[in-house]
């Protein structure tokens, strides 16, 4: 596991067949996907800051992406904001928002927790619903523009493309240098003991705060590229299915580890695309997919990757000896 | 070093500890026996600042623990050993020892490095095990992990929680042995909760009995160890 030179080439080489895949995908669809399957990846990294690095299982986190989504398009169709403002802003108020909703991990823990803030996420929703001078409502929020930076357009599929991994690559890099900090270090001791945490003089208040916070940044950047990737956004679209999709994500591809979260969203947003000769039924095999992974996969993909590869390692050595 | 004057401890509407006033001096090796349910935990909780006391007042080193938070009390030289060890099983036997360094550790001689080689010296095992998971240590080398936890802090005074709690007799035996050790080199004072009273009682200076949270019988082991009444409850005469 511990073969740093392995993973500078994995990286890699995952991060060459990134830059190479728009080659690969002809049709402005299946561009499509790839930006969805892009921003889910940053948002379900975000996430796994929070639900595998430091053990809180959140139901809300949909609703900051929301936030995030709505804050962008509000300030760059209604106050004509650049679209970097927009994603500034994004950031700061989903961020503040996951602060607040850090205050009751403070007190409650477990179930409790993942039910309160399934009921912050709701009430949130409804909130965006009901402030129809600002979200127009359930009707939806439509025109949205592509990204400009600084006069230079991203209204093509390539380019937005590029843009969405270039915020995907920075996401993943801050995960994987914050991991090998003290903060990693702490993020992970709360998970796994949080009375040891706190006798080792670790302030669990504040790293719990800081997990919450950070994801929440990433959530509302997430949100922030949706809207102004897809064009249109509603309060429908940011439901309780979409965070059961987003938790899938995490687990099948592995909570607590770097490439499980990237791995997990590209996998459940291409695979609706893949399946989709069996049409509706697809969610069938979700389901199957979801009920597999609990029993054979149970640290997703990512962890059984890693434990074939030390495996084939072990097996390797044996071998070496015997010579 | 340590001194707890009337200490009232509870949880919600329930009081679990009465008035408890006990003495730790400068390295000095202080038992507190009691069965399950006496408040032996909670009262440990309390000192390290894990649940606020009610009443009374705790002093250590001259500062006041009552009130206090747990990392700032760490940082004084207090590090508390909880019971169920309470390693980290997801990070390595190394990175649990990272997380418990503290600004003690770096300003004492050799600082980070001094500290883990000084607690892999009295605990070889983990040495061997360094880059291995903390799940994956067998119980006692858990409970070793969690004791070098405590040192990598620089502590002037260790609380230690029922360190014989599901280890074979033959690693109890160790650990205490151990215990024993640290004090020599260290010159660290203990304050040690157990069950376990005849191990207990061969390492303590002396010893407090407790009963449904109270002190009902102090002295040094010794004598409490040749009281009746403690043999017949505690050590099955």
């Amino acid at each position: 596991m511990r073969g740093a030179g392995n993973r500078y080439v994995f990286w890699a080489v995952a991060l060459a067949a990134a830059l190479a895949a728009p080659l690969a995908l002809t049709n402005n669809y299946q561009l499509g996907v790839a930006h969805q399957a892009l921003i889910f990846a940053l948002l379900a990294t975000g996430y796994n800051l929070l639900l595998g690095f430091t053990g809180l299982v959140s139901f809300g986190h949909i609703a900051l992406f929301a936030i995030g989504a709505y804050a962008s398009a509000i300030l760059v169709v209604t106050f004509g904001a650049p679209f970097l403002v927009g994603v500034g802003a994004a950031a700061i108020i989903a961020g503040l928002v996951g602060v607040v909703i850090a205050m009751p991990a403070l007190r409650i823990k477990g179930h409790y927790l993942t039910l309160l803030t399934l009921a912050l996420g709701e009430v949130i929703r409804l909130l965006i619903r009901s402030m129809e001078s600002l979200t127009h409502g359930s009707q939806g929020f439509s025109g949205i523009p592509r990204p400009e930076i600084f006069g230079m357009s991203f209204r093509a599929g390539v380019p937005l493309y590029y843009l969405l991994l270039f915020a995907l690559v920075l996401g993943v890099a801050f995960v994987w240098r914050i991991e090998a900090t003290r903060y990693g270090r702490a993020f992970k001791a709360v998970r796994d003991s949080e009375i040891g945490a706190e006798v080792c003089g670790v302030r669990t208040d504040h790293v719990k705060v800081l997990a919450f916070g950070v994801s929440a940044v990433f959530a509302g950047v997430a949100g922030s590229l949706y809207a102004h990737t897809m064009r249109f956004i509603s309060p429908e679209f940011f439901s309780l299915g979409l965070t059961i999709t987003l938790l899938a994500m995490v687990l099948i591809g592995g909570r607590g580890t770097v490439i499980g979260p990237i791995v997990g969203a590209i996998l459940l947003i291409s695979l609706p695309e893949w399946l989709r000769f069996v049409k509706d039924y697809y969610l069938i095999l979700f389901g199957l997919a979801i009920w597999l992974c609990a029993i054979a996969l149970p640290d997703g993909l990512a962890g059984a990757a890693a434990r074939l590869l030390q495996a084939r390692n072990s097996v390797r050595g044996r071998a070496s000896l015997r010579t | 070093m340590l001194s707890v004057d009337k200490l009232c401890v509870g949880y919600g509407e329930a009081d679990v500890l009465h008035d408890v006033t006990l003495r730790v001096g400068e390295g000095e090796i202080v038992a507190v026996l009691g069965a399950n349910g006496a408040g032996k935990t909670t009262l440990l909780a309390a000192l390290s600042g894990l649940i606020p006391a009610r009443a009374g007042e705790a002093m250590f080193d001259g500062r006041s623990l009552v009130g206090a938070a747990a990392e700032r009390i760490v940082g004084w030289g207090l590090s508390h050993v909880p019971q169920g060890r309470r390693i980290f099983p997801g990070l390595s036997v190394m990175e649990n020892l990272v997380v418990a360094r503290t600004a003690a550790t770096d300003r004492a001689e050799g600082g980070f490095a001094a500290a883990v080689a000084e607690a892999e010296e009295l605990f070889p095992r983990l040495n061997e095990r360094r880059d291995q998971l903390g799940w994956s240590l067998s119980g006692g080398e858990q409970q070793m992990l969690a004791v070098a936890r405590a040192l990598v802090a620089r502590p002037k005074m260790i609380l230690l929680d029922e360190p014989s709690l599901g280890l074979a007799p033959m690693i109890v035996e160790t650990m205490f042995s151990t215990i024993l050790e640290i004090r020599r080199r260290e010159k660290v004072g203990m304050l040690v909760v157990e069950q376990n009273a005849e191990q207990a009682l061969r390492v303590a200076d002396r010893v407090y009995v407790m009963e449904l949270g109270r002190i009902v019988l102090e002295g040094p082991a010794d004598e409490v160890a040749r009281d009746p009444a403690i043999e017949r409850a505690y050590l099955g005469a």
